[in-house]
């Protein structure tokens, strides 16, 4: 449907820009310091989606998803705090 | 998320056994050295075929390791992570001898039950596919026998959906929310792996239903046992699960390396 290149691009976009509007929604319901802390959570995924994804996505798929997916992970949990926090 | 874990959890991707490539060839070395390291290959290898991941050793025969693999153990982890994000969410969580039993009993709902169902249901839709490209799977292979696929499903099923039942009546629901939610994910793995949907052949519709099966159903699940599931949590996983639907596309890109080469 699209080229590698575009593909890998879409993936990445969509990693970031919705883990962000998470980021958005807490700092909305004033769960700042858990905002700022998924923030710094997304940083080392967009290192490592410029670093090995974005470089050679067929070639670097493997390493990438090892490599950043601990740190979404550990930003849900951030997340899942924050909202038992705010008591949403 | 999906494949929230590093290597591979993904019915689609985490294709687990891996023939000869993987089986080091002692007979040829004299050196002590290697051998050493090839044992070492062989046992990790078997440990990657129980885990159901890629790069696995083939020739297994006991039926329970079989089926264990069927039910493919790394990409439970996933689930689990859903579930305690779910309790942490719900602010009630409280670290009681009962609240832990409990979120151990959901966890066991949402890995071994719920996505063994799954992943067990996902390669007896893929034999046929899989007698082409991956004919030492254990069900093309014939290592275990399509009755005894099938009983598998099942049972996992209905213990599933049972433990489900027995949660809502611990946390007192009035509507069987965990139940329903249970029945829900069931139904979409089904319709995800099996024809005439088989979603999996959609990539975006596949791939968002997988990124919402590891990250909003598990979350949900575990937030609606500890506390009252409203649709801001419901809608902010979905939403989340956007993120893991990224995550699943790039695990379509093994996919495309394989075809590839």
């Amino acid at each position: 449907m699209f080229g590698i290149g575009t593909a890998a691009w879409i993936c990445v976009l969509m990693i970031d820009i919705f883990q962000s509007g998470i980021a958005a929604f807490l700092i909305h319901i004033h769960q700042n310091l858990y905002a700022v802390l998924l923030v710094l959570l997304i940083i080392p995924q967009i290192t490592f989606q410029d670093m090995y994804f974005l470089r050679d996505p067929l070639k670097n798929d493997v390493k990438y998803q090892a490599s950043a997916q601990p740190f979404l992970v550990l930003g849900m949990l951030v997340t899942a705090l924050a909202l038992g926090n705010a008591g949403t | 998320m999906p494949e929230l874990t590093p290597s591979s959890s993904l019915p689609e991707s985490s294709r687990s056994v891996t023939p000869e490539t993987e089986t080091p060839e002692t007979s040829l070395e004299t050196n002590t050295v290697a051998s050493a390291v090839a044992k070492t290959d062989d046992r990790s290898a078997k440990a990657r075929q129980l885990l159901g991941m890629k790069g696995a050793q083939s020739g297994e025969t006991s039926i329970w390791k079989i089926r264990l693999q069927l039910m493919k153990p790394i990409t439970w982890i996933p689930l689990i992570w859903g579930v305690v994000c779910g309790a942490a969410s719900s602010g009630n969580y409280t670290w009681t001898l009962e609240n832990t039993l409990i979120s151990a009993a959901c966890m066991l709902l949402a890995g071994p039950l719920l996505t063994g169902y799954t992943q067990t249901l996902n390669d007896f839709y893929d034999r046929e596919i899989d007698a082409i490209n991956e004919p030492y799977r254990p069900i093309p292979s014939g290592i275990i026998s399509l009755p005894q696929v099938v009983a598998q499903i099942l049972v996992l099923l209905v213990s599933g959906i049972g433990i489900a039942f027995v949660l809502d009546q611990w946390a007192d629901h009035s509507f069987p929310i965990i139940t329903i939610l249970a029945l829900g994910g069931s139904f979409l793995a089904y319709i995800y792996s099996a024809p005439p949907l088989k979603l999996k052949q959609n990539g975006w519709l596949g791939n968002y239903a997988l990124g919402a099966s590891y990250i909003a159903l598990p979350w949900c699940t575990g937030h609606a046992l500890f506390g009252d599931l409203n649709w801001t949590i419901v809608l902010l996983t979905l939403f989340y699960s956007l993120a893991g639907l990224g995550i699943a596309v790039v695990n379509d890109f093994k996919s495309v390396e394989a075809i590839a080469s």
